[in-house]
């Protein structure tokens, strides 16, 4: 089971920046974390696996076949979670996901059993005979995590798949993807880095289109390693420290402003670097580099 | 304020490849407005078989002509070119934004008709320039009065733009006018009380212009008002007729006329103010969940307590069993999607559609196909406008076609459920016509009942949205089936439009819809 992306780019007609730029990813099972700031390419890159839309340049191998010119190929194997997406307001959680089940092809008792399961997952047991209308945005996105699991999919793609969700959906939505990833490509859009942090065994940091580095979050962290500093300043100094440093991390305390910040050298005199870096702060260190502004 | 809302409005509409389309469009009906001397149809003037009487196409002649007849042609079309607003700030969120600022609500339901009315205006200034245009190049006379040409469009044409505005945002603040009812009632408004509002009030300038225009032929052709008038497009200008025109110089703008156009606006005002006092501020609880929803389809109210279990023992098993995209369950899918459009009518929706079927295998021949039909296939209208725009409309657009075989599955089922419909509505009337008719005429209404969903998807999957359809239908049913326009009778109900082999273009038709459906559906898959 492989997906390959090679050479991708993707060009809106209505935008001038392209919003993917010869981008290559080779994936195999297992959960992989892309990560980057608003605009980065990220939903645009789903979409394309997704087949909702189609890529400019470049191929998209789903186990060696095109899916650009066999859509079907990968549609028949796949579970989708957009970013955003409506339901059917005049349906209860049964009824949809009837529907839905019937687009994925799953029919009769597997349906209603696999409905079952899944509903009791995403917690909606209870709401399942109430129309979805009435649902608040954490129920809907539950929905949407039940929909994508709807015919058990090889290729698991979600985009910010935790927004909305209460805390304990959002742990037990971790814990699920950990589950699933052990035989099938699982990939994970988010900008909450500490679902990746907890789900990916891979991650990949995408900037204006671009791939900027794929690595597991071991590595990640090593590239930081040194990199980030913290002191303690007066509260009258963060201003000056936001306006000159990349600032991770503040914490107010009774002696004072606990500040970390990523830097390639020590950013004031009486700055220690940090025992332990957090991925975030790799996360800023890696798109700062990329922006080629300098971190420090 | 009030600007802010009004330009905001209008910038987010204008800005659009739609409003493009719309403003094409007024070009090419200027253009068909003011037909060349030897065209075979004529627009304005009065015919017997020998000949034609018009004004000469001067500034006052052509301004008065394209402003009387693009009038009508604006307060039909217009209408649906602008009664999005309120639904567009709902659907997008602005909605939100706005019920929570210091903005009253006579502010927003006027600034909305304003910027309603700064569309229309457009379209107005477009189908105004046309004229000018078409002045120049149909070149009987070179010399442009610009006020004569201007004068019908700023008196005639411009208060009953701002009406229509008006009534685009009644319609869409009032729940139960909001949706496909409402396009619907609108059709219907426009075409019983334009004859009714001329003749009352002279709403669309008819009496004032033409009677003017009739008395300057009368004084150079004596007993041209014998022959009749002709007012829209007349198609088929009778070979060797001959033309026949006299000069106009326009309509004197008296201080009453302006009075009574004045009126119109203060009614628009009137109605825009009137509006603010039930508009509900964009309050979800107050909306029916069978009303349009935004495309999230969620109106983010927790109803409920919120439920919560245990995070242990919570595991998802494996599918147990094939995926087999079998099209039975896709059609059953479908068909439990469509009847679950309208929650209001619930079981009774297909409690009368038996009931039709029933009655049209009973009541007396004569009645079957002269009413029952058509009656018959107006009252699914709602649910067959949904067809094909159901994903846009709910935003579920990405997880439909993120499935495997839509085309092939989805799309069929999507055809026939619209399909079943005609069948169980119309399928008594069928039996019974096949009882007692020819064959020629079961085909006829079978062609029919292909037709309307076809019409419907194709539709649906190109415009994204409900209304073209609803308005479209709704026209076509009355001019066509209810008003004996044999060659609009897409059911076979009007005497001898069988005969004349009618419904053999509706077959054509049908194919080449669902075909154009297809391809849009297939477009829709996979974007560029």
């Amino acid at each position: 089971m492989s997906l390959n992306i090679q050479n991708v780019s993707k060009q809106y007609r209505d935008n001038s920046t392209p919003a993917l730029i010869d981008f290559t990813l080779d994936l195999e099972p297992g959960i992989l974390g892309l990560l980057g700031p608003n605009g980065a390419g990220k939903s645009t890159l789903m979409r394309i696996i997704a087949t909702i839309t189609k890529p400019t340049q470049g191929t998209v191998l789903w186990n060696g076949v095109d899916i650009c010119k066999k859509p079907d190929s990968i549609r028949k194997e796949l579970g989708y979670l957009p970013q955003d997406f409506g339901v059917y307001p005049n349906l209860n959680a049964d009824e949809f996901l009837m529907y839905m089940a019937a687009l994925r092809g799953v029919d009769g008792k597997a349906a209603r059993e696999r409905i079952d399961d899944l509903l009791a997952f995403v917690n909606l047991v209870e709401a399942r005979k109430r129309p979805l209308g009435e649902y608040s945005g954490g129920m809907k996105q539950r929905i949407g995590v039940a929909q994508a699991l709807l015919n058990d999919p090889q290729i698991l793609i979600v985009d910010e798949p935790t927004v909305g969700l209460d805390p304990e959906g959002r742990v037990r939505f971790r814990h699920l993807l950990a589950e699933l990833a052990g035989d099938r490509v699982v990939i994970l859009s988010t900008h909450i880095v500490s679902d990746v942090e907890a789900a990916a065994s891979d991650i990949a940091i995408l900037n204006r289109g671009s791939l900027v580095t794929r690595s597991s979050p071991e590595e990640l962290l090593r590239t930081v390693e040194g990199k980030v500093w913290e002191w303690v300043i007066p509260s009258d100094e963060l201003t000056t420290v936001r306006q000159k440093h990349l600032l991770s991390s503040v914490i107010r305390r009774s002696d004072g402003v606990h500040v970390r910040v990523v830097a390639d050298e020590a950013p004031a005199q009486g700055a220690e670097p940090a025992l332990t870096p957090t991925l975030e702060e790799a996360y800023l260190y890696c798109i700062s580099s990329h922006r080629g502004a300098g971190v420090g | 304020m009030l600007f802010a809302i009004m330009r905001a409005g209008y910038l987010n509409r204008v800005r659009s490849y739609r409003f493009l389309v719309i403003l094409v469009l007024c070009i090419v009906a200027g253009y068909i407005f003011v037909p060349a001397p030897g065209a075979n149809y004529v627009t304005l003037g009065w015919g017997s078989s020998t000949t034609f009487y018009r004004g000469v196409y001067n500034s006052a002649w052509i301004g008065s002509m394209v402003a009387l007849l693009s009038v009508m042609f604006l307060a039909l079309f217009g209408f649906y070119a602008v009664n999005d607003a309120v639904k567009g700030d709902e659907r997008t969120g602005v909605g939100q934004v706005i019920a929570t600022a210091p903005l009253g609500n006579p502010v927003y339901t006027l600034g909305t008709a304003l910027s309603n009315f700064m569309v229309l205006g457009s379209m107005v200034v477009i189908v105004f320039l046309t004229a000018l245009v078409m002045q120049l190049v149909r070149g009987e006379i070179r010399v442009v009065d610009f006020w004569a040409l201007l004068a019908p469009f700023l008196v005639i044409v411009l208060p009953l733009m701002f009406l229509v505005s008006a009534l685009a945002v009644l319609f869409e603040t009032v729940p139960s006018l909001s949706g496909g009812v409402g396009n619907m009632l609108y059709v219907v408004l426009w075409l019983f009380g334009v004859p009714i509002l001329s003749d009352a009030f002279d709403l669309f300038g008819n009496n004032l212009i033409i009677s003017s225009m009739g008395a300057a032929g009368e004084a150079v052709f004596p007993g041209m008002h014998d022959v009749g008038f002709i007012l829209g497009y007349s198609w088929g200008f009778p070979e060797g007729r001959a033309l026949a025109t006299f000069t106009w110089s326009g309509v004197q703008w008296t201080f009453e006329v302006l009075q009574t156009r004045l009126l119109l606006v203060g009614v628009a005002v009137g109605i825009a103010l009137l509006v603010s006092l039930r508009f509900s501020r964009f309050d979800p609880s107050s909306e029916s969940r069978g009303s349009s929803v935004s495309p999230s389809g969620v109106t983010s109210v927790e109803a409920h307590a919120p439920i919560v279990a245990p995070l242990e023992g919570v595991e998802l098993p494996s599918l147990d069993g094939d995926v087999s995209f079998g099209f039975g369950s896709m059609l059953v899918a479908e068909c439990r999607l469509m009847l679950s459009e309208f929650p209001a009518v619930g079981g009774l929706g297909l409690l009368g559609a038996s009931a039709l079927f029933v009655v049209g295998l009973v009541v007396h021949a004569g009645m079957v196909r002269d009413l029952l039909l058509p009656v018959a296939w107006l009252v699914p209208v709602l649910y067959w406008s949904r067809l094909g725009s159901r994903e846009v409309r709910y935003g579920t657009g990405q997880l439909v076609f993120s499935s495997a075989g839509v085309l092939v599955r989805q799309f069929w089922a999507l055809w026939l459920t619209g399909v079943i419909i005609s069948l169980v509505t119309g399928g008594g009337v069928i039996l019974r016509v096949g009882l007692i008719g020819g064959l020629a005429e079961v085909v006829a209404l079978v062609v029919g009942a292909l037709f309307i969903p076809s019409l419907a998807l194709c539709l649906g999957v190109w415009t994204g949205s409900s209304k073209v359809f609803e308005f479209l239908y709704t026209l076509l049913w009355y001019i066509g089936p209810m008003n004996g326009v044999a060659p609009l009778d897409f059911m076979g109900v009007v005497p001898g439009s069988v005969e004349a082999g009618v419904w053999l273009w509706y077959l054509g038709a049908t194919v080449v819809l669902v075909v154009l459906a297809f391809m849009g559906r297939k477009l829709q898959l996979q974007k560029d």
